[in-house]
């Protein structure tokens, strides 16, 4: 009935982000309305509800920008955001819309690019700046927003320290003024009106400050040290010297970040400890000095921003986390990747899970993420040491960490494989390999399960390479030892069944881990801590070359720490050094790497078959992978500089190319392949020859960033689709543009109840329920006091009673025995007069509610008495009461 | 109708519950993530859902935007449009976790709204119970255009549209195409207010319908399920050119399908028909390439299973079809879990609903198509906990570690070896080592009784058989033992080391046979016994130890009854000797003879290590740095 026709048509495939961007470069801020938090993600702002942490929308500039670099709401018209970008472009947006108001280039020298944005007010804003003529020392200057013109530039030289540079806009004696701190022991204090009157504050013992805040509205300021003191200072802060000082002394380390609370009543600070610290300030003398804490926050405090009802802490492991003013956490805005510099220098791990259609890669030291790939959020921080992390000290700032080196998942999805290991070099080293089995029952707790946990399995060696068997039934893992270990499920012993060792193989002498790791054979003695000195660490008080504070500012992207810590005490010999590992479809074969030997081993005995060596593999083979499907008899291996496909029929080379692989992957239901070079080039191909279905050069500028890891995804059925981590942990993804049918609406406003109150007020009330008669207190209280007068009047002569208009109004109302029947009036000339959206609800209101909920008014019965009393006096007080509302109301 | 259903991607499913509460559920995490509960849920509740995708940024249109798009993130968010009784629509934002809008039809309106559509090329549709149809703008809340379809030819009273569906098609006009689904399934044209009936479809006994709908390069199918039918039937609802024109030629339904249908008899058939078990619940289809066109349908049914139906697509048939796979949810003691929900994914898995206590739990599995029914055993499911909104425990998961096992291997690393063994770790040139390779099967084939040995080892072990084992491993020749041990896999290693310390406690010809293949497996599977054989090399270890421990008060005896021997002899003379070898001779039978017995045996066996020591000086020296 549908005849196949073979379109020849080539998909055009597409790059994508997908995941893994920083939301931490930059400080977030609340919205006026408390509801969101806007957050910087490269040149993009997105805006995160408070409650779910969830993304709600996205604001972006009308041109490509290079990233914002602060946004910020001024504080009498708040309902502005401005945004300002690297190269000085200033933008705003109308917050409820989302729509760009403006933008403006401001004048700012060629070649600069701006560091800190801070708004003085609507029309001026407060910039740093470095780079072009400005590279030693920084630039800092006013300039306006209408027109983007210079309005003053500031002369003190301030030494350019790039990332320690923190502003802060203060006020003092109604002078704005800039605080500014650039990781020295000098604080700089410069008016901005005044381009005369600045002044340096130089920290007590010369300490180096490295964060500095400014109250709101009031003249004061507080700074941290490296020391761990968070100093509040009072007072005319030009001569900060005669100034009122408060010190609160808590952290130890140097803390990253501060904030005042919108009132100013609470300081705020954490840093390294993880530890946010909320200060009591002496201003509120019932409390003072008291202070609570919110501690074992998954990452350091990056920056703090609060408002009233919320604190949102940014932490290294990119997220924020939300805590309510009470400083309980509630919630998290969670991103992928966070993974700690040292992780950063281990081979990466990335593997598709068919069965979640989620991503697992590195997460925060010590856990996996699983991401998932359909609704591009991070499922599971799977914790696998299950440690706690190793607290930082004055003398180490960024201990090691127990990191996982290496990971691998069964192709049924049963089994995750995973390899822990720590070497600081003086202790023996850790080393674990765990098993862990998919939870099939209770998904919400954990996805998987440890079932096996093999300490020291490599005998302290790190593990390299994982594979498992594509039945899930063995696994084997290659390390540093220069041996690889067959690992096999057993299930005789016990119900659930372990993971036990079947048989160590080596091509060598077998006793690599003695030679290549000191560490190992070396007499431990345990590490005497250097004694807490203030004086034997330099970096307090001066900036040397490799800082470790500035290290610490720059934790989440950090390549320089670039730890030989975890190979600590090994001299590498490259001859038999494992890498690569791969097991054959059916199972029986098993491919390694010795140095530049491809060696093929039997499963079944476990001892070699054969070995495999080219020229043009040496000196070092890095992966190993065997085709599926009808490529299963081909191995593809690459070097460092080719990727070469062998035929296990013949043990011949079938082809060779040279290019420099960074990362093979293939597909467990196609014999595709991939291979990502380092010039970002990927090459979709199978084994059976050299020719690539599919070749794409330089997808992304590898200056950014290199492919050092990739994976299949749910194949459709023609196209593929690759996922590609890059080595700053950003996760792409390769696959076929899909043209999309139709633009997708949008909601730029809501009409639903806003503010926070309003929720709890439904729309239409309705009750049916009669209303109690009021108890008339005022009545009978007049009745009390007046039945005199009341008698009084009514008893004597009309000729002897005052004309009607100089009678008191509630007398002759409580003669007339009804209560202000003229309100009634007003407020309906008040309806006619108003326009506005409001009343005409209310009339909906009254309209709807129909027969049931009759006007209040309506309510009252009177008496035939009483109507009669009450038309007389209607007559008698009519012209009176038009003089009184008319003169209410236009104010006459 | 759909008062139940999966968001776009699969990702949340959201049910609008008997007392007018929305549940929304992740299904990645099984987590009911969001419950609200809409004002006025008692009285006017919600009566039907929709999932929509919108934009999150407005200021998408400029042109070099696209490129940037392409590489973020799709910048879309999801929204719930809840349907009311009082003809109001709610757009519920997942991400915002509330009502963001609300939207009237009319100023006083309140018509039951009884079913939505949404597609990402023609918008919102809704439908309310006196037969209008509403086109929406989303960006304003407006109403675009309203659609009066009256349903002539019905004879039955009361009937209501209960389900829409928005058909795509291919013609460049403005107009749209619907199907409705009451007593009677209709397609209908709905241009600039004209409504016109393309096609009827079909009549079912209940005016509520599922429908679900499938597409394949520009063909377009409708999977329809009734209330209390237990049957699905499968129309083709393609627009095709033809009747587009016929349409603008002359818009006179009634002909044109005739014309279209003239092999159809006056009541339509379907396409195919699919038996159930009972009336759907739920139904979810999809069309891929395989051979042809392949159908398949997943469809729940009140009764709690989920039906899975593979069929190619080829011409039509009467002939009722059968579930390819039918699939049932039970706990491990054969208390059935009702499946509630089912959606197909475009890689064939299927995401399941079940209820399980209280709550519904979701997984997603592969369908397999090797038997007629697949069963799912979910037990032991722990009490679901309902979850605050932005409960973040998810993204911490606890350890757990009192489930694992704990292995130590420290003293798992292989020691070097002495001698050249049959391992071919050692180190070798390429030209021998390839050589040997070659070679191999040659000498195999010469030692072809040693392969026959190895199998009859490995089935001993498996069995546990004595005799077997016996038969084998009396074989003193340790050039046998060292090929038999070579191609012994090493997960029997343990067990013949298990034997070999069974027997070195026997009699000393046992022992010394023990003692050779000891000897054998340490050099031949050097590697499996370092990957974790501390256990098993112990005791055999401890075993000859204890053996070895007497040498000494043996030999001691030894020199002592030869001294005494002597001393007799020259005491008693030369012509008592004989008597003296008697005494000698009587001990040797009785060792043997009671060699269960290991008293009386340690004197006699010290005897006999003279007759096995030059075997066991090599092994000796292995076996006394493994204890180091």
């Amino acid at each position: 009935m549908v005849v196949k026709v073979d379109t020849a048509n080539k998909l055009k495939y597409c790059l994508k982000r997908k995941a893994g961007r920083s939301i931490i470069e930059r400080r977030p801020i609340f919205s006026p309305d408390g509801e969101s938090v806007a957050v910087i993600v490269e040149d993009i702002v997105h805006v995160y509800n408070v409650q779910t942490c969830e993304l709600v929308r996205t604001l972006e500039s009308e041109t490509p920008i290079d990233g914002f670099v602060g946004i910020e709401f001024p504080q009498n018209e708040d309902y502005n955001l401005y945004g300002c970008s690297k190269s000085g472009l200033v933008t705003i947006w109308t917050w409820d819309k989302g729509a760009v108001l403006r933008d403006t280039h401001l004048q700012i020298p060629a070649n600069l690019i701006v560091l800190t944005f801070d708004l003085i007010n609507e029309n001026e804003c407060f910039i740093t700046g470095a780079g072009g003529s400005y590279s030693k020392n920084i630039h800092y200057a006013s300039y306006s927003i209408k027109t983007g013109e210079l309005l003053c530039e500031y002369g003190t030289r301030i030494w350019n320290t790039q990332p320690l540079i923190k502003v802060a806009l203060g006020w003092n004696n109604d002078d704005r003024f800039a605080a500014i701190c650039n990781g020295t022991k000098s604080l700089y204090i410069q008016s901005i009106y005044n381009q005369n009157t600045s002044a340096i504050f130089y920290n007590f013992s010369e300490y180096r400050i490295v964060s500095v805040a400014c109250h709101k509205s009031i003249n004061t300021l507080a700074v941290t040290d490296t020391l761990g003191r968070a100093t509040v200072i009072r007072g005319n802060l030009y001569d900060i010297r005669n100034a009122a000082k408060e010190v609160f002394h808590w952290h130890c380390l140097p803390p990253m970040a501060l904030c005042f609370s919108m009132q100013g009543n609470y300081l705020y600070s954490g840093g390294v400890e993880s530890v946010l610290v909320k200060w009591t300030l002496g201003s509120l003398a019932y409390k003072a000095a008291e202070k609570s804490f919110l501690p074992r926050l998954p990452g350091l405090v990056r920056y703090i921003t609060t408002n009233n009802t919320h604190i949102a802490i940014t932490l290294t492991n990119n997220s924020i986390v939300i805590a309510n003013a009470q400083m309980h956490a509630v919630g998290t805005i969670a991103e992928c990747g966070g993974v700690s510099p040292t992780a950063r220098t281990l081979e990466p791990v990335l593997i598709y899970q068919h069965k979640l259609g989620a991503l697992l890669m590195h997460g925060p030291t010590g856990h996996l993420q699983l991401y998932s790939t359909t609704s591009n959020k991070v499922l599971y921080n799977i914790d696998i040491t299950g440690q706690n992390r190793i607290q930082p000290e004055r003398w180490n700032l960024m201990p090691l960490q127990t990191e996982i080196t290496c990971a691998s998942l069964s192709p049924n999805g049963q089994w995750l494989v995973t390899s822990e290991y720590r070497n600081d070099g003086f202790m023996y080293p850790e080393e674990r390999l765990k098993f862990w089995t998919i939870n099939q029952n209770n998904k919400q707790k954990s996805p998987f399960l440890m079932n096996t946990c093999i300490n020291l399995s490599h005998g302290g060696c790190r593990v390299v390479a994982l594979a498992f068997s594509y039945d899930g039934k063995l696994c084997v893992s290659s390390g540093l030892d220069q041996k690889f270990r067959v690992w096999e499920f057993d299930c005789s012993n016990n119900k659930r069944g372990i993971w036990v060792c079947l048989t160590a193989c080596y091509y060598s002498s077998g006793v690599a881990q003695y030679l290549s790791q000191g560490i190992l054979n070396n007499f431990k003695i345990g590490h005497s801590e250097p004694s807490d000195d203030f004086t034997q660490f330099p970096y307090m008080k001066e900036m040397r070359k490799d800082d470790p504070v500035k290290k610490l500012a720059n934790f989440h992207n950090e390549y320089t720490i670039t730890d030989d810590r975890m190979s600590a005490g090994s001299c590498s010999n490259s001859e038999n050094e494992m890498s690569g590992l791969a097991m054959s479809r059916d199972g029986s074969l098993i491919a390694a790497w010795f140095g530049c030997k491809l060696t093929l081993w039997d499963t079944y005995l476990c001892t070699l078959r054969t070995s495999l060596s080219h020229p043009a593999l040496r000196p070092k083979g890095v992966d190993v992978k065997f085709g599926n499907n009808d490529a299963a008899h081909y191995l593809v291996c690459t070097t460092e500089s080719c990727l070469a496909v062998w035929s296990l029929l013949s043990l011949t080379v079938k082809w060779l190319v040279q290019l420099n692989p960074m990362a093979l992957c293939s597909d467990l239901l196609s014999n595709k392949m991939a291979v990502v070079t380092s010039n970002n080039d990927i090459h979709i191909f199978t084994p059976h020859s050299s020719k690539p279905l599919m070749s794409q050069q330089r997808v992304s500028d590898p200056n950014l960033g290199v492919f050092k890891k990739c994976a299949f995804g749910a194949s459709t059925k023609d196209g593929v689709t690759l996922y590609l981590l890059r080595n700053d942990v950003e996760v792409f993804s390769f696959e076929p543009e899909k043209t999309k049918e139709g633009r997708l609406e949008s909601i730029p406003h809501s009409n639903a109840p806003v503010s926070k109150f309003s929720t709890l007020l439904a729309e239409q009330q309705l009750s049916a329920v009669r209303r109690g008669a009021p108890v008339d207190t005022l009545a009978s209280d007049v009745d009390a006091t007046s039945s005199a007068a009341i008698s009084n009047i009514s008893m004597a002569p009309p000729y002897m009673t005052p004309p009607v208009s100089l009678l008191c109004t509630t007398f002759l109302q409580e003669l007339a025995g009804q209560e202000e029947p003229k309100d009634d009036e007003v407020t309906d000339l008040e309806e006619k007069m108003n326009v506005d959206q409001s009343s005409d609800e209310e009339d909906d209101v009254i309209k709807l509610n129909g027969p049931y909920a009759p006007r209040a008014t309506e309510l009252w019965t009177p008496n035939y008495e009483a109507v009669k009393a009450k038309k007389l006096n209607r007559i008698l007080e009519d012209p009176f009461i038009d003089l009184h509302a008319t003169s209410s109301l236009f104010g006459i | 109708m759909a008062e139940a259903m999966f968001s776009e991607d699969g990702k949340y499913y959201s049910t609008i519950t008997k007392d007018g509460r929305l549940k929304i559920w992740d299904t990645e995490t099984n987590v009911l993530k969001q419950e609200y509960t809409p004002d006025l849920h008692l009285t006017s509740p919600p009566t039907c859902l929709q999932w929509t995708t919108v934009s999150q940024s407005v200021s998408n249109l400029k042109g070099n935007r696209s490129n940037s798009n392409a590489s973020t993130n799709e910048n879309e968010s999801q929204c719930i449009v809840l349907g009311t009784t009082n003809g109001k629509l709610l757009i519920y934002s997942i991400s915002q976790a509330k009502i963001i809008n609300v939207w009237v039809p009319a100023k006083h309106f309140s018509a039951k709204v009884t079913a939505l559509d949404w597609s990402r090329k023609y918008g919102l549709y809704s439908c309310t119970k006196d037969s209008r149809v509403y086109e929406w703008n989303i960006e304003d809340g407006s109403v675009k255009q309203t659609y009066n379809i009256s349903i002539e030819n019905n004879t039955k009273q009361g009937s209501n549209i209960n389900a829409i569906k928005i058909i795509p098609h291919n013609q460049h006009k403005k107009s749209r195409y619907l199907v409705t689904a009451s007593y009677q399934l209709s397609l209908w044209r709905l241009h600039n207010k004209d409504v016109t009936l393309i096609k009827s479809l079909g009549y079912s006994t209940s005016q509520t319908a599922i429908l679900s709908l499938v597409s394949f390069n520009d063909t377009y199918y409708i999977v329809e399920g009734s209330e209390n039918e237990r049957l699905l039937s499968f129309w083709d609802v393609t627009v095709t050119d033809e009747s587009t024109q016929n349409n603008n030629d002359e818009p006179t339904p009634n002909k044109r399908h005739k014309r279209k249908h003239s092999a159809v008899p006056v009541q339509p058939t379907p396409m195919y028909s699919f038996v159930l078990e009972d009336a759907p619940r739920a139904i979810d289809s999809v069309l891929r390439e395989g051979d042809g066109v392949q159908l398949n349908i997943v469809a729940a049914t009140r009764s709690g299973v989920v039906h899975y139906y593979q069929h190619t697509l080829n011409g039509s048939s009467t002939k009722p079809i059968k579930p390819s796979l039918t699939i049932q949810t039970t706990t491990a003691d054969a208390k059935p879990l009702p499946l509630q929900c089912c959606r197909l994914q475009q890689d064939g898995n299927i995401n399941l609903g079940y209820l399980n206590d209280r709550g519904l739990v979701f997984e997603k599995i592969t369908p397999d198509l090797k038997t007629k029914t697949q069963v799912l055993i979910r037990g032991d499911v722990k009490e679901k906990k309902k979850t605050k909104q932005n409960d973040n425990s998810l993204l911490r998961t606890e350890f757990h570690s009192s489930e694992a096992t704990y292995l130590d291997n420290t003293a798992v690393a292989p020691r070097k070896r002495t001698a050249p063994g049959a391992n071919p770790s050692i180190e070798v040139p390429m030209e021998a080592r390839l050589q040997n390779l070659a070679l191999d099967v040659n000498s195999k084939s010469n030692v072809a009784v040693n392969e026959n040995l190895t199998k009859l080892l490995i089935q001993g072990l498996h069995s546990k058989d004595k005799d077997i084992i016996l038969t084998v491993l009396q074989k003193n020749d340790p050039r046998v033992a060292r090929v038999t041990v070579s191609n012994l896999p090493p997960q029997y290693v343990f067990m013949l080391l298990e034997q070999l310390t069974e027997m070195s406690l026997k009699k000393t010809s046992q022992c010394a046979a023990a003692c050779v293949w000891a000897g054998a497996a340490l050099r031949g599977a050097g590697g499996a016994l370092g990957g974790g054989g501390g256990g098993a090399l112990a005791a055999l270890l401890a075993a000859l130890t204890n053996r070895r421990s007497h040498l000494c008060q043996l030999l001691n005896l030894k020199g002592r009854l030869e001294l005494t021997l002597t001393q007799r002899l020259l005491a008693l003379g030369a012509e008592k000797q004989d008597e003296q070898t008697a005494v000698l001779d009587y001990n040797d039978s009785s060792d043997e003879d009671n060699d269960a017995d290991m008293e009386p045996s340690q004197s006699e066996s010290g005897a006999s290590w003279d007759e096995s020591d030059e075997q066991l000086s090599d092994d000796g020296d292995v076996e006394i740095s493994d204890a180091e």
